[in-house]
């Protein structure tokens, strides 16, 4: 039985269960005034209001895809429009009645889900920009608006479909299902990204390599996202066809795509309230403003549009946030306890080479930067390379965990060839990587990106936070030792140089890592934060039989902790044996003190 | 005689992590400073912090008496604050002329300073047209130095020149440089690893360990020992 | 079919007098301008207020560029500056602004659709076939805009330095090179050559405030596959912009327009870096 250790001071306090009160209440207000509102409010309003509900919907994708996941996407304006057009055609071909909502209702879902996958795999892969997945996003409702166009009669072309005969409700009950149908979605999401998933996808607007590097396929995630939202959007779009009983290409347009952008932004992205707060109050505005001053209510949202990106990039929630901070509480989050795992002992009769390295080279050209690299090693093996700037070190490294870095040559890991594959995929044969500057989360805590790193092992929870973090050994006494098990709830960007570098390691040694690559990780750290590295380095090779790989400058460093150095030279292995043959050479004083070394001379 | 360059208490780093803690030391005029020390240390990023790619935290640097603390690096330069960086020093898809170009501040004394020039590269001024990134690793470093001579410079920062330099290379080298020390007064500060070369053009040294300045006195007879015992593996 | 390749090379230039100003911004800066084209539409309307004042066309065009020239170098200093980091938001931003423009020209001039007279007008026999005057001075012009820009980057000390920065930006200021200045002088100039497009347009089709949307997409789509490029990118124009005729005429007008977008998607995806000289 594994023994859960209490770390962190402070168990459930009494808010924790306020909060979950608190929730409730909320709830409930939310409930009751979408049900009493429309006896409150004049027809006009009412109107307007279920319309804004529906974009209001679209517009909490829009935040879930920019706000959480980083891809400004101008595109959920084409899924809701799909959503609109496919009620507005079924009804206009085949009438009203059962099969046909239920027909319609099929199309939304199903044309939105394709047309998503395929957006998706053209912007998501390996190597691509959120630049590249903006402009993508950008043509796919220029490309839908025209295929309307060119619909004749079957779509209506400019004019759109009208008149089809839909939904018979009162305006009243319209808005209860169109209130509730928003505070559905927004509740869903709220939790979805509250939950460890959501964390997830934050952590993927973050640091996309950092997440590849950790055997998360960032890409099928993006997509799994996109189609989810895509799906949500287009039912939007059936729900505001079905009331309005008009379809016009103008619901799927580029216009109506950025447009949805400036109410996640004005509102405040990454909050989904500030989505809601954003499409309502400009929708309501719109209204009211652009009969009496068209020009100016645009000229308006224009300007705080700009306002916004420049001053007030959290939005009005973000405004709103910082001038009540001082009458709010201060929460206290449950304290997050660490759980050690046993880690599964090596596969005895297993092979003991962790790296193999055949005739590595990497070519730009005509210019070689490594050239028949070759070396193998073991488990429990600590093992530094070093040689000059430009030789060609973290090159290597780049080779060795990612499949379609090299130009030629054979790498496995672990046993495994590591082909043409890329990162996350060699991640799960055991590879671990540490970056030279640290490279973690930004907006996330020490113990979020810490069960972000464990996301190829567990699944993350889709509904919540989990309160138990498990952890290797090595990591906790990482933790432990660097005293960022005290600090789970802080923020990560907030630590010290040698903390995030610690946090980093404990991240990549919660892989469950058979190989570890390390570039400079002692660059910037103090003598004891060095001291406490090395440590840990040695642990980590003898007790739990890792592979490490440790790319160095500081050669005392070095010497102190290796079992054996490899002397990379002008992308070449110059030098490879124990550390007292190399430290002793002449050829390594030679590099290093500066007299002029020739590539002829090999050997000590 | 106010000193060309006066640094006091410097520190600077990238992002949290502080690169160099408290580095005091003057550059009198007409004076050559080598700094030493082993591979990753901060001498680089010293150098770009008094140029100001680096923000100053703390501590102040003076240019010949006037506080440049705060001045961007461009205008540093037109203060005649010259640097030679180690790596991507070149326009390597300019020609050899726009390269030396970029020398000066302005085109304007240009045919001037490229015939002086020539004088110590004759090669280069040979083949003006030619893309600098065609050019042999040697070739390329003169005409990095090349460049950095053209302005006259008052002072002069050399990081690693003489990275992958041939002998006689070094020596023509160290010939142009003791020569503009002499003629114009250049300070200079450099950069080495190349111990006899800096030691043989130095009057003082500094060597730097972690960010710090651990050692500081005048090249004589036994410096080149003292340093290596620094230095030692 | 001598029609079909003057369309091909017309459209061709067209698209590239659109896109220089938005290329030479993105090269340097690696910013997208999304107010490009509301620029587009400020040199549309400087030409109109140019020609109802009796303005010869040969002052009308350096009036459209040096008010473009002005709203860019103002947008630089006022709002890109600060968005260097964030190209993403930039792109937000300058959509803002297009906005605000759009808005600010339909409060001056109304909504309605107006027109300019074309300074030369008829037709010109050419091979047996009649073709527009004007429609072949658009020829000439985006000729004359690559050669005075080609000229202006590699002759000048202005050209220099900003070819210095786009290269390397911090061993340009290490040389003195003021990599500010450069960039509010690059952001000026291409505004202003994306009003001067917009006054050369204007007499093809017409004069609305919202003239210059349907350009920006393929414009934006041209500038990215060239990779930046100023020679790619009138290699891409000529061929989208021949995809762009020959899908128009045989297959569907309709599709044709969208023709530039999904070919450039479809490269990128391909190839992120472009067209340019790898």
């Amino acid at each position: 039985m594994p023994d859960v250790r209490q770390l962190s001071p402070a168990a459930v306090t009494p808010i924790g269960v306020s909060a979950r009160l608190g929730t409730a209440v909320l709830a409930l207000l939310v409930i009751g005034t979408v049900l009493l509102a429309p006896f409150l409010l004049d027809t006009y309003m009412l109107n307007i209001l279920i319309r804004a509900f529906f974009v209001a919907i679209a517009a909490v994708t829009v935040d879930i895809m920019w706000g959480y996941c980083g891809t400004l996407t101008f595109g959920q304006s084409a899924f809701f429009g799909i959503g609109v057009y496919a009620l507005a055609i079924v009804f206009t071909e085949f009438g009203f009645g059962t099969w046909q909502i239920l027909f319609a209702l099929a199309a939304a879902i199903i044309v939105s889900g394709v047309v998503a996958a395929l957006t998706g795999w053209l912007s998501f892969y390996p190597g691509s920009t959120p630049l590249y997945a903006s402009i993508v996003s950008l043509v796919v409702p220029i490309v839908l608006v025209q295929v309307l166009y060119s619909g004749g009669t079957f779509t209506g072309s400019s004019s759109g479909l009208v008149g089809f005969e839909t939904f018979d409700l009162s305006l009243e009950s319209w808005f209860r299902v169109a209130g509730l149908g928003l505070a559905s979605v927004a509740a869903v999401a709220l939790v979805l990204m509250q939950s460890d998933t959501g964390r997830l996808l934050k952590a993927l607007r973050d640091n996309d390599e950092r997440c590849s590097y950790l055997g998360i396929n960032t890409s099928r995630y993006r997509i799994i996202v996109l189609v989810l939202t895509a799906i949500v959007a287009a039912l939007a779009g059936f729900g505001y066809a079905a009331f309005g009983g008009v379809a016009a290409p103008e619901n799927a347009s580029f216009t109506f795509g950025t447009r949805l952008i400036v109410m996640v932004a004005l509102g405040g992205r990454g909050t989904i309230i500030g989505a809601i707060v954003g499409a309502l109050s400009i929708e309501v505005a719109s209204a009211y403003l652009s009969g009496s001053l068209p020009y100016v209510w645009e000229l308006i949202i224009g300007i705080a549009l700009i306002a916004v990106i420049l001053a007030f990039p959290d939005g009005l929630v973000g405004v709103i946030h910082k001038l009540t901070r001082g009458v709010q509480q201060p929460r206290t989050v449950p304290a997050t306890r660490l759980c050690p795992i046993a880690v599964s002992a090596a596969v005895d009769g297993g092979s003991d080479i962790a790296i193999e390295v055949r005739e590595l080279g990497r070519h730009f050209g005509s210019l070689s930067v490594l050239d028949g690299v070759e070396f193998t090693a073991r488990r429990a093996e600590l093992l530094s390379l070093v040689g000059p700037n430009g030789a060609g070190k973290t090159t290597l490294i780049r080779c060795l965990s990612d499949g379609r870095e090299r130009s030629t040559g054979f790498v496995a890991i672990a046993g495994q060839p590591i082909d043409r594959l890329p990162p996350d995929r060699i991640v799960r044969f055991g590879l671990g990587r540490k970056f030279q500057a640290a490279s973690f989360f930004e907006t996330l805590t020490v113990a979020e990106c810490l069960r972000v790193a464990r996301t190829h092992r567990a699944r993350p929870s889709l509904t919540s936070t989990s309160k138990v973090l498990e952890l290797p050994v090595a990591a906790i006494s990482l933790l432990e030792q660097s005293g960022l098990a005290d600090r789970l709830g802080e923020e990560a960007r907030k630590l010290s140089h040698g903390l995030k570098q610690a946090l980093e390691l404990a991240m990549v040694l919660s892989l469950e890592p058979e190989v570890l690559l390390l570039d400079e990780p002692t660059a910037g750290l103090t003598r004891a934060e060095r001291q406490g590295f090395a440590d840990i380095l040695t642990t980590l090779a003898s007790r739990a039989r890792l592979c490490i790989l440790l790319v160095e400058h500081d050669l005392d460093f070095v010497r102190e902790i290796s079992s054996r150095i490899i002397v990379l030279h002008q992308g070449k292995i110059a030098l490879d044996g124990s550390v007292d043959e190399v430290v002793n050479s002449a050829l390594v004083r030679e590099i290093y003190t500066g007299q002029q070394y020739t590539a002829s001379k090999v050997g000590p | 005689m106010t000193n060309a360059l006066q640094v006091e208490g410097l520190a600077s780093g990238y992002g949290t992590s502080e690169v160099i803690s408290d580095v005091s030391f003057t550059l009198a005029k007409s004076e050559v400073l080598a700094v030493v020390g082993k591979n990753g240390m901060g001498k680089t990023s010293l150098l770009k912090a008094v140029l100001g790619f680096l923000p100053a935290w703390r501590g102040t640097i003076t240019l010949d008496g006037k506080d440049v603390t705060r001045l961007p690096p461009h205008l540093k330069r037109r203060l005649g604050l010259v640097y030679v960086p180690q790596e991507q020093a070149l326009f390597q898809d300019l020609t050899i002329r726009d390269n030396l170009r970029l020398g000066l501040l302005s085109d304007r004394n240009f045919g001037a300073a490229l015939e002086h020039v020539g004088q110590w590269f004759p090669m280069l001024t040979r083949r003006l047209q030619q893309r600098a990134g065609t050019l042999s690793g040697g070739e390329q470093k003169m005409l990095i130095v090349a460049r950095a001579l053209m302005a006259q410079p008052e002072i002069l920062l050399l990081d690693e020149v003489t990275e992958g330099l041939q002998p006689s290379l070094v020596d023509r080298l160290s010939d142009v440089l003791t020569r503009f020390r002499l003629d114009i007064g250049t300070s200079m500060i450099v950069i080495e690893q190349h111990l006899p070369f800096a030691l043989g053009i130095a009057s003082r040294y500094l060597v730097f360990k972690r960010g710090e300045i651990v050692d500081s006195a005048r090249v004589d007879a036994e410096a080149a020992a003292r340093i290596e015992a620094h230095m030692r593996i | 079919m001598l029609t079909l390749i003057l369309d091909t090379v017309t459209t061709a230039a067209l698209l590239f007098i659109i896109s220089s100003g938005l290329l030479i911004v993105f090269g340097v800066m690696k910013i997208i301008n999304f107010a490009h084209a509301a620029f587009v539409t400020v040199g549309g309307y400087a030409a109109l207020v140019g020609s109802r004042l009796g303005l010869p066309w040969a002052l009308v065009l350096p009036l459209a560029f040096v008010t473009g020239a002005v709203c860019g170098a103002v947008t630089e200093a006022t709002i890109v500056r600060w968005l260097y980091r964030r190209p993403l938001d930039a792109i937000l931003a300058t959509w803002g602004l297009g906005i605000v423009i759009g808005q600010i020209i339909t409060l001056i001039f109304g909504r309605e659709v107006q027109f300019v007279q074309a300074p030369i007008t008829g037709t010109v026999g050419l091979l047996g076939v009649d073709y527009s005057a004007y429609r072949i001075v658009m020829i000439a012009a985006a000729i004359m805009v690559a050669v005075v820009f080609t000229a202006l980057l590699s002759g000048t000390r202005l050209g220099l330095t900003t070819r210095a920065v786009i290269m390397n930006e911090m061993l340009a200021q290490g040389l003195g090179v003021d990599s500010s200045r450069v960039r509010l002088v690059t952001f000026a100039i291409g505004s202003g050559l994306a009003a001067l497009s917009g006054a050369l347009i204007t007499p093809l089709s017409s004069v609305d405030p919202n003239m210059g949307l349907p350009w920006l997409i393929s414009a934006f789509m041209l500038v990215m596959v060239s990779g930046g490029s100023l020679f790619a990118l009138a290699a891409s124009c000529v061929v989208l912009g021949g995809v762009q005729v020959i899908v128009s005429t045989f297959v569907n007008p309709i599709l044709g327009g969208l023709t530039i977008a999904i070919c450039a998607a479809i490269v990128l995806r391909i190839r992120p870096e472009g067209f340019a000289r790898a």
